[in-house]
């Protein structure tokens, strides 16, 4: 049966998943360098997931989505640096300010979407400016050191192991959040948006809510994201944050499959190998990137997750992961 | 019920729509016709607010409504069809009638996280017995995409109903469908009249509207220029004019 | 007074190249419906290939900016038969809009690859000593910045006006379709409009980088002229000219005034709030309620 609110998360085959990734740290037996790279890749996980909510679902061209990740970051890193807060409470905090940006973007939503993509993208752009400046908050262009590690019930948590635990449980509680938006009214409202925005609109489906809702929980995912980035890595600078990495991310989720939740947390694991990778191979590899986004937007726009579902028709058990239509 | 007081459309330098007043009582079934270009879709998208007017005051059930918006229209109790039916044709067709629930209960982050279970099973039995009363016998899960024309048109009529709307607007309903069909419409648009509905329709094919019509309401050239029962609209030297032609009209 | 005056000069100069990219950016806009993210970019190829030219052969300054400008005319269009193009007929514009952010990439690397990532200064010839009027140090260059760029949007109010094919790229870019139906080729005007941008765009770049410098980075100036188009109406290429020269003006000043690290920060919040209170531009027509 076909996405709808009749469906329910919790299959075998999502459960096995579940259990599986939650097992990987034990396997692994406590690499630093594996668990590092994985927790990196969660955390860009659940970016990407928020910013397939937004963009993929949505339709909306959210193009500073790398801003609010740095909003978040840098909230929950001088909460809790200079003032001493606990960690629960900067989390918190850092997704209350992500939101707050998103809030500030709230009356351009009435705007079509071109000039909606451009209001996005010059967000993005004063908020890596507004790091980069304002170092009486963010401490500039050096970064921002010391962040302490997060302390929970008690517990600091120091190991990557452990801190693998947290994202994957945030990571978790994200997926299923989105995953029962998507399967509820609400998602049924998105995706007939996306097919056709007048007859909604006369079956009284308040467009302009539907979509602040969406940047509204979007951003505050983004929060929660760079909170845990922050304390994950102890510092913090302004290139993280800025114009670089939300073409990563939009390649996260283009590449993924613009609406296959799954397909994202794949998008965001092979990209972040990739920029790892590259890396390596000096400053002309960000030419793949530019490449991969022309390529895929030209023959493969719904991405990896459109290519197995395409697979699907002679491998059944793909087809849980494959997108349904062609055109974001 | 639904009333238009001197309501006006202009796109810079064309008039659309010229004063016209129009006033459906409750329980009514109201015809609008008149020939190719006469404004009349213009007028339903005025009145369901998807133009704002240049001129002029809309209300329904008595309240203004010329300043809000279409979902709002739609929650107040107004429903409305399309030429072409606007359905979701990559939306299962649960999806697609339940989308008709939005205007009575908005879409909601809450929704989402609690009470899943007994809203999708209020829902379903809501979206099962419109499509029975419909007269649509199609799985839920089927995508909207596979049905026929016609059965699109069910669709389209089902999300709107879902509404429980006090006037809906119906655009051509009988367009491209086979006698067999439009007598079944027939029959489906008296119910929902005897639901207490009151019906505005648009429509070309004449049989039908002279049949199924209180009262008729011409319009040409963005202007009203009849209006009455069938038979006196039918003889009105006018509408024979502006749909036969000068020559035709001075016989009269 | 002479203070002022001289913001004024070289606001008016920076604000022609804002101008001369943001017509581009606006009529790839109004044309396609295309957000061009990679439009910046070419002007910043503008430049390198001007700096190119200048280093071997020493050409006079306005045949560097003719050049250049056609060079990059050329890449425009490439782009556009053979990268945007093929996509246009799948009909989900995000993706191309999407796409044009890898040839962004794609360019800029490019550039790095070919020039290095060191900044580049045009030969010494280029740079005529400058005077300072009023504080600031104005440059020929400046000059020519704003002569070029009032002549070129002197010229292009011209073409759009008074020439049949200025009209009929307008009508096109106005309507496709009914401009299909009066017979004009659509494809040969979006041709041209990429040609024409594209042009515009290479050339500005020369003239920027020989003042500043030629660099991969070129293109971070670039968007700025996003700003422009949109303060002036998104795809009103008049507005886009008004848009360039004021956001040009209101930078400089604020830079002279307030605080020139937060500069940029002015131009895009006024960009964003242009956005909010109005959509269509300060010279933008029309309606903003949706449809």
């Amino acid at each position: 049966m076909t996405v709808s609110w009749l469906r329910g998360f919790w299959t075998p085959a999502s459960a096995a998943t579940v259990v599986a990734l939650a097992a990987v740290p034990l396997l692994l037996g406590g690499s630093p360098y594996h668990l590092f790279l994985l927790n990196t890749i969660g955390v860009f996980a659940m970016l990407a997931l928020g910013l397939q909510l937004v963009l993929g679902y949505g339709g909306i061209l959210q193009l500073g989505y790398a801003g609010f990740f740095g909003l978040g970051a840098y909230t929950s890193a001088i909460l809790t640096t200079h003032h001493g807060w606990p960690f629960p409470a900067a989390f918190v905090a850092a997704m209350v300010v992500g939101v707050g940006g998103a809030v500030l973007m709230c009356p351009i939503v009435r705007l079509r979407d071109v000039n909606f993509a451009m209001a996005t993208f010059v967000f993005g752009l004063i908020l890596e400016l507004v790091y980069n400046q304002w170092s009486a908050m963010t401490n500039g262009p050096i970064g921002f050191r010391g962040i302490p590690a997060p302390t929970l019930f008690g517990l600091t948590v120091l190991e990557p192991q452990h801190y693998y635990y947290l994202i994957f449980v945030a990571l978790v509680a994200e997926y299923l959040l989105i995953f029962r938006l998507l399967h509820s009214p609400f998602g049924t409202a998105l995706r007939a948006m996306r097919e056709n925005e007048t007859a909604c609109r006369t079956s009284g489906v308040d467009v302009t809510r539907v979509k602040v809702t969406l940047l509204l929980v979007s951003s505050a995912i983004a929060g929660a994201a760079g909170s845990l980035l922050a304390h994950m890595n102890g510092f913090i600078s302004p290139p993280t944050f800025g114009w670089a990495t939300s073409v990563a991310l939009l390649m996260m989720v283009v590449l993924g499959g613009v609406r296959s939740l799954p397909g994202a947390i794949v998008g965001a694991a092979v990209i972040r190998l990739v920029v790892e990778q590259t890396s390596v191979l000096g400053q002309h590899s960000n030419i793949v990137f530019g490449v991969a986004l022309v390529l895929f937007m030209a023959f493969l726009p719904t991405g990896l997750a459109g290519l197995a579902g395409g697979l699907s028709a002679r491998m059944p058990w793909a087809a849980r992961f494959g997108a349904r239509s062609v055109t974001p | 019920m639904l009333e238009t007081e001197r309501v006006s459309k202009r796109f810079d330098g064309l008039v659309a729509v010229d004063a016209v007043d129009l006033a459906v009582e409750r329980g009514e079934i109201r015809g609008i016709v008149g020939p190719n270009g006469a404004g009349k879709t213009t007028l339903f998208n005025l009145v369901s607010g998807l133009y704002g007017v240049t001129g002029g005051r809309i209300r329904l059930g008595g309240r203004d409504i010329t300043e809000v918006s279409p979902h709002a229209r739609a929650a107040a109790g107004l429903g409305r069809t399309y030429q072409t039916p606007q359905i979701f044709p990559e939306l299962s067709i649960f999806d697609n009638v339940a989308v008709g629930l939005a205007g009575a209960r908005p879409p909601s982050l809450r929704d989402a996280l609690v009470g899943r279970r007994r809203l999708r099973h209020d829902a379903r039995a809501a979206v099962e017995a419109t499509l029975g009363f419909v007269r649509l016998p199609v799985g839920l899960g089927a995508l909207a995409a596979t049905l026929s024309f016609a059965e699109q048109k069910r669709l389209e009529l089902a999300r709107a109903l879902m509404g429980g709307p006090a006037v809906l607007l119906l655009d051509e309903p009988a367009a491209g469908l086979n006698r067999v069909e439009i007598d079944a419409l027939v029959e489906l648009i008296g119910e929902i009249r005897d639901r207490g509905v009151t019906v505005v329709l648009i429509e070309h094919n004449m049989k039908l509207v002279m049949g199924l019509c209180g009262r008729i309401t011409v319009l040409d050239f963005g202007r009203k220029i009849a209006e009455g029962t069938a038979d006196e609209v039918r003889r009105d030297p006018l509408v024979v004019t502006a749909y036969l032609g000068r020559s035709a009209g001075a016989g009269v | 007074m002479s203070e002022f005056l001289g913001l004024l000069v070289f606001g008016l100069a920076i604000g022609s190249i804002y101008s001369l990219v943001a017509i581009g950016f606006s009529m790839i806009y109004r044309a396609t419906g295309l957000l061009h993210f990679a439009h910046p970019d070419l002007m910043m190829i503008g430049g390198m290939v001007g700096y190119t030219l200048a280093t071997r052969t020493s050409l006079p300054m306005p045949l560097l900016f003719v050049l250049s400008g056609l060079a990059v005319a050329g890449l425009s269009w490439l782009i556009d038969r053979f990268g945007f193009r093929p996509m246009r007929r799948q009909g989900a514009l995000l993706n191309l809009i999407i796409a044009t952010i890898g040839w962004s990439i794609i360019l800029v690397n490019v550039a790095l690859f070919v020039w290095g990532t060191a900044p580049l200064s045009y030969p010494e010839a280029y740079l005529p000593k400058g005077r300072v009027i009023g504080g600031i140090v104005i440059v020929p260059q400046n000059l020519a910045m704003l002569g070029v760029g009032l002549v070129a949007m002197v010229l292009l109010h011209l073409f759009f006006t008074r020439t049949v094919v200025g009209q009929a790229l307008r009508a096109t870019a106005e309507n496709p379709v009914a401009a299909q139906l009066m017979g004009i080729r659509i494809e040969r005007m979006m041709t041209l409009t990429f040609l024409l941008s594209g042009f515009l765009a290479g050339g500005a770049g020369v003239l920027v980088a020989s003042i500043v410098y030629a660099n991969f980075d070129l293109g971070l100036i670039g968007i700025k002229s996003f700003a422009a188009a949109v303060l002036g109406g998104f795809g009103q290429v008049g507005g886009a000219m008004v848009g360039g020269l004021v956001l040009g003006l209101v930078e400089t000043i604020g830079a002279f005034y307030v605080s020139s690290a937060y500069k940029d920060i002015i131009a895009y919040t006024l960009l964003i709030l242009i956005l909010l209170v109005r959509p269509q531009g300060l010279l933008g027509a029309g309606r903003t309620r949706p449809d």
